[in-house]
C-alpha cells in the first residue's frame, strides 16, 4: 500500500479500528508515537513496503481494512524485536497478529498454506508425516532405521477436542 | 544427575529431523537424565499459524499438550524454540487468566482432563544450565569440539523477555558460552540475533520472504569463516539446513542441533548423533573433528 492507494481508498472505519485495537491487548497502539524503533530492528524490512510504524500508525488512524489488503501482515516473523524495542510497549508484531485474526473473520484472502496446516493438524495431530531422507551416502534414513519408536496414530479424541475449540469461534 | 522431564517432541523433530531426536534420547542417557515419552501428545500448535487463526484454538491444543505432561507429574522439556514458546506461554496465560482457565477446562472436561498449571516448560538449553551447570559440563567433555561456530539463538529462546530469564535479548552470551564449554569458540558474525527467517508462519506463507532472511544470516555466517552454525531450534534447524538446498546456496554451511554437538562433545558417536541424514553434509567438521 502507497500513499496513492491510501488517498483513493474508503476512508477510515472506526468500527474496525476498534475491533483491531481490543485484539491487540494490552498493547496499545494509540500509545504509539512514531519514533520507528520497530521498524529499525525489522529482519523483514526488505519486503515490506510498509514499515511496521507505518502498520501501527494506520491502523490507529482507521485505515485497517486497507493493511488487511496490502498482506504486508503475512510478512511478519514474529521475531518479537518490536515489541522488546518499542519504548511506549506497544507491540506491533501482536498488531500483526490481530491483523491476521481479523482476516481470517472478515473471510479475507489469506495464505492457502496455513488452511492446509490447519486440517493436516486437525487429521493428524501434527504439522507434518513421518518422511524419509536419503543421504549423500545414498542411505535411506527414517525414524525406523533410526531405532526410534514408531509415532502414535492420530487419536480421535485430539480431533474431537480440535472441534470442540473451533465451535467457541 | 536424577532427574525427569516429559519429552515433548512436536512437529518436526519426530517427522522431519529424527535424527534430532536419536541425539537427544542418547545424550540424555550420558547425561543420566530421564526422559517420558508424552503419549497422545500433538502439534504445540505451531504458534504462527494457529495464533494467526484464532487465539483460542491455539490455547485449548496446547492446554490439552500441558495436561499430559501433568499426568505425567513432570516438567516438560522441549527442543524447538516453537514449541517452547507455544507452550510456555500458553501455560502462563492460563495460570494467570481464572476465566480462560474455566473456559478450556470446559472443553477439555469432557474429553477427560484438566488443566491445573502443576507443570513447568522448560527448553533443553535451560535444563542443560539447571540441571548440568557450565562448570560441571566442561568435566563432562570428552572430546573437545575444535571448531570455530557460528552461535544462533534463535528469537523464542529470548522474547518475549517478560517471561524468560535472560539478562539481555540484544546481546546475550549464555548459549555462547554453553558452546565454548564444550570446547568449541563461538565467533562473532554481523547481525547474529537476527531471525532464521522461518517464524511467525512467514515460510509457510511467503516462503520467498522467509529464505530471503536466510540466505542474509548464512552469508554473514559464512563470511565469518564458521565451520558451523549451533542452534538450539529445531525450526531455525530446518530453515538454515533445507534452506540452503531451497534457495539454492552454494554455502555449505553444515548446521548442528545445540543437543547434536554436546553429544559429539560427550564422546558420542556420530551414528548415535543422526549426524548423517541432515541436507547439508555435516562431514567436514567430522573431518575436522578427526572422525
Amino acid at each position: 500500500m502507497t500513499l496513492i492507494d491510501l488517498m483513493t481508498s474508503k476512508g477510515p472505519d472506526l468500527g474496525l479500528r476498534l475491533k483491531a485495537l481490543k485484539k491487540a491487548g494490552e498493547h496499545k497502539p494509540y500509545d504509539c508515537y512514531q519514533c520507528a524503533r520497530c521498524s529499525s530492528g525489522c529482519p523483514s524490512m526488505k519486503l515490506l513496503e510498509l514499515k511496521p510504524h507505518e502498520v501501527v500508525g494506520l491502523v490507529r488512524m482507521g485505515f485497517v481494512e486497507e493493511v488487511i489488503e496490502s498482506g504486508m501482515a503475512w510478512a511478519c516473523a514474529s521475531c518479537l524485536k518490536c515489541k522488546e524495542r518499542c519504548p511506549q510497549d506497544v507491540a506491533p508484531a501482536d498488531l500483526m497478529l490481530a491483523l491476521r485474526n481479523l482476516a481470517f473473520e472478515m473471510g479475507k484472502e489469506v495464505p492457502e498454506a496455513y488452511t492446509r496446516i490447519l486440517s493436516e493438524v486437525m487429521e493428524f495431530g501434527f504439522v507434518q508425516r513421518p518422511q524419509e531422507v536419503l543421504t549423500k551416502r545414498l542411505v535411506r534414513v527414517n525414524r525406523e532405521r533410526l531405532g526410534l519408536p514408531k509415532m502414535p496414530e492420530p487419536s480421535e479424541r485430539f480431533k474431537s477436542t480440535f472441534l470442540r475449540a473451533l465451535e467457541e469461534l | 544427575m536424577a532427574v525427569r522431564y516429559a519429552l515433548f517432541l512436536g512437529c518436526i523433530i519426530p517427522n522431519r529431523y529424527p535424527s534430532i531426536e536419536l541425539a537427544t534420547r542418547n545424550v540424555a542417557q550420558a547425561l543420566g537424565m530421564e526422559l517420558v515419552d508424552m503419549k497422545g501428545a500433538s502439534c504445540c500448535p505451531a504458534p504462527g499459524v494457529f495464533k494467526s487463526f484464532d487465539k483460542f484454538t491455539w490455547l485449548t491444543i496446547a492446554a490439552r499438550n500441558l495436561c499430559i505432561a501433568e499426568g505425567l507429574g513432570c516438567d516438560i522439556v522441549t527442543l524447538c524454540n516453537g514449541c517452547y514458546s507455544s507452550l510456555k506461554e500458553a501455560n502462563i496465560i492460563l495460570k494467570e487468566d481464572a476465566t480462560l482457565q474455566d473456559k478450556v477446562n470446559g472443553i477439555l472436561r469432557d474429553f477427560n482432563k484438566k488443566f491445573y498449571g502443576k507443570v513447568e516448560v522448560r527448553h533443553f538449553i535451560e535444563v542443560v544450565q539447571r540441571e548440568v551447570g557450565i562448570d560441571n559440563l566442561r568435566r563432562f567433555v570428552k572430546r573437545p569440539l575444535r571448531l570455530n561456530v557460528a552461535v544462533h539463538y534463535g528469537c523464542h529462546l529470548l522474547k518475549p523477555k517478560r517471561h524468560r530469564e535472560v539478562k539481555s535479548v540484544e546481546r546475550p552470551t549464555f548459549l555462547d558460552e554453553l558452546v565454548e564449554a564444550l570446547g568449541a569458540k563461538s565467533i562473532s558474525y554481523r547481525d547474529k540475533m537476527m531471525c532464521c527467517g522461518a517464524g511467525g508462519g512467514v515460510r509457510a506463507s511467503n516462503p520467498d520472504v522467509a529464505l530471503d532472511m536466510t540466505k542474509e544470516k548464512l552469508k554473514n555466517i559464512k563470511d565469518a569463516g564458521a565451520d558451523c552454525v549451533i542452534s538450539p531450534c529445531a525450526f531455525c534447524h530446518l530453515q538454515f539446513d533445507r534452506g540452503q538446498v531451497e534457495a539454492g546456496l552454494q554455502l555449505n554451511v553444515p548446521i548442528l542441533h545445540y543437543v547434536q554437538s554436546l553429544g559429539l562433545a560427550l564422546g558420542l558417536e556420530p551414528e548415535k548423533l543422526g549426524l548423517y541424514s541432515h541436507a547439508i553434509s555435516v562431514e567436514p567438521i567430522l573431518k575436522k573433528l578427526a572422525y
